[in-house]
């Protein structure tokens, strides 16, 4: 399987889709679904505390956001039930904090059903987002402590000097994301590339999510020609 | 003060004085939900409110009624899942979803007694649905894991895959 243009590929009612733009990062990335009005819908992560759910791309009149998607092959069955809890998701938009923790934030969406930051998470990035709502019915698509910590660190350094820029985020938050800039990274792509794998294979480690990020770049790039998205997205 | 509304008990406390200008706290029990805390059941706890008991029976029918919907609401999930001739398109499947939710949400998981249930013919799509909904509560649920692992007998019935639609549920 492999990523297509959105304005090509139209979800059906019953999947889910993966979607993959440009962000102000490098990748965006969100889920694909079907409301109860039957219009299709981005659901991502936008930025902190922003919780969008945008319409999916058609061919006219052009989208503002140029969009690349995939339709895991989760059984049917799955797929519809994931649809529902992403319609409840959609309807509460959720005031999630941009955090880059991985590991603490495992399990966000474990208490009522909504979204509640666990203990030690400073909140979720685009890639944990859809990671999260995947969990949350209990489709596991990454093996989150396979992946390497971020050495650097220059990504979460540019993440906290966004987020301090930010109207109403604290500067203790932004202490709390920077004090977890060596953390684990995970980025829409390798999201991207293990959801195209083999539903069998789930949850997929790091070398193979990896590895298949390339092919999900090159679509990408196919698609959506180099250009800084119209609208700022994380 | 006690009224009847629809089979429904109202009770409240008023101050010593019946004075409609003053407050007066308004409790409500329902039948079979006796104990249900209105809080409990999703709906704002019994509130200290200023009016005349015309107003208090009117809020009360509207406390009433905002229940009855929520419960039949919770309960829906209950009925697609016993009816394996269910419809399982996709909005069907997110009521189940929506109302699995809502009952676990406003009642608590232990409302969602899935023990108690005979599900030797549940609909195949909707025990999906109501596994992975509830897959957060799966240690609170009654009967969760009794019945994910009867889950498979139900799938195949359906013609439905266990291995591959069941995949994540057996943590």
């Amino acid at each position: 399987m492999a990523f297509a243009c959105a304005v090509a590929s139209p979800i059906q009612p019953d999947q889910v889709g993966v979607a993959i733009s440009r962000g102000r990062f490098g990748t965006h990335i969100g889920l694909v679904f079907t409301d109860a009005q039957k219009t299709t819908r981005i659901l991502h992560l936008a930025w902190h505390k922003k919780v969008v759910v945008d319409a999916y791309p058609e061919p006219s009149p052009p989208s503002p956001q140029c969009w690349v998607t995939l339709v895991p092959d989760i059984p049917p069955t799955s797929a519809k039930a994931f649809v529902g809890y992403l319609r409840k998701v959609a309807k509460r938009q959720p005031p999630i904090r941009y955090g880059i923790g991985v590991l603490a934030a495992i399990g966000s969406f474990s208490e009522n059903g909504d979204y509640k930051a666990p203990k030690g998470s400073d909140g979720l990035t685009c890639a944990t987002f859809v990671t999260e709502l995947f969990r949350l019915v209990a489709l596991k698509v990454i093996k989150e402590p396979s992946w390497p910590p971020d050495v650097n660190g220059d990504w979460a350094e540019a993440v906290c000097s966004e987020l301090s820029r930010t109207e109403g985020v604290t500067e203790e938050h932004v202490e709390a994301v920077r004090a977890g800039k060596h953390g684990i990274r995970i980025r829409p792509e390798e999201v991207g590339a293990a959801a195209s794998s083999t539903y069998k294979g789930w949850p997929v480690p790091y070398p193979d999510a990896s590895g298949g990020s390339a092919a999900v770049l090159q679509s990408l790039e196919g698609c959506c020609p180099q250009a800084p998205p119209t609208v700022p997205l994380h | 003060m006690a009224l009847n509304l629809d089979g429904s008990s109202f009770t409240w406390q008023v101050p010593s004085r019946l004075d409609p200008a003053v407050n007066f706290q308004l409790a409500i029990e329902m039948p079979g939900t006796a104990n249900t805390p209105l809080g409990a059941a999703g709906l704002s706890p019994a509130p200290i409110i200023q009016g005349s008991f015309a107003s208090a029976r009117a809020y009360a029918r509207e406390l009433v009624f905002e229940f009855q919907t929520l419960e039949r609401k919770s309960n829906a999930w209950r009925t697609q899942l016993l009816d394996p001739t269910s419809n399982t398109d996709v909005d069907s499947i997110s009521e189940t979803v929506d109302s699995v939710l809502e009952a676990a949400t406003n009642f608590g998981p232990s409302h969602v007694d899935l023990a108690s249930l005979d599900l030797s013919y549940a609909n195949a799509e909707h025990l999906v649905a109501v596994l992975r909904a509830t897959f957060v509560w799966r240690e609170q649920i009654p009967g969760w894991k009794a019945a994910l692992a009867a889950a498979p007998d139900t799938l195949r019935r359906f013609g439905l895959d266990p291995a591959a639609v069941l995949q994540g549920l057996d943590e």
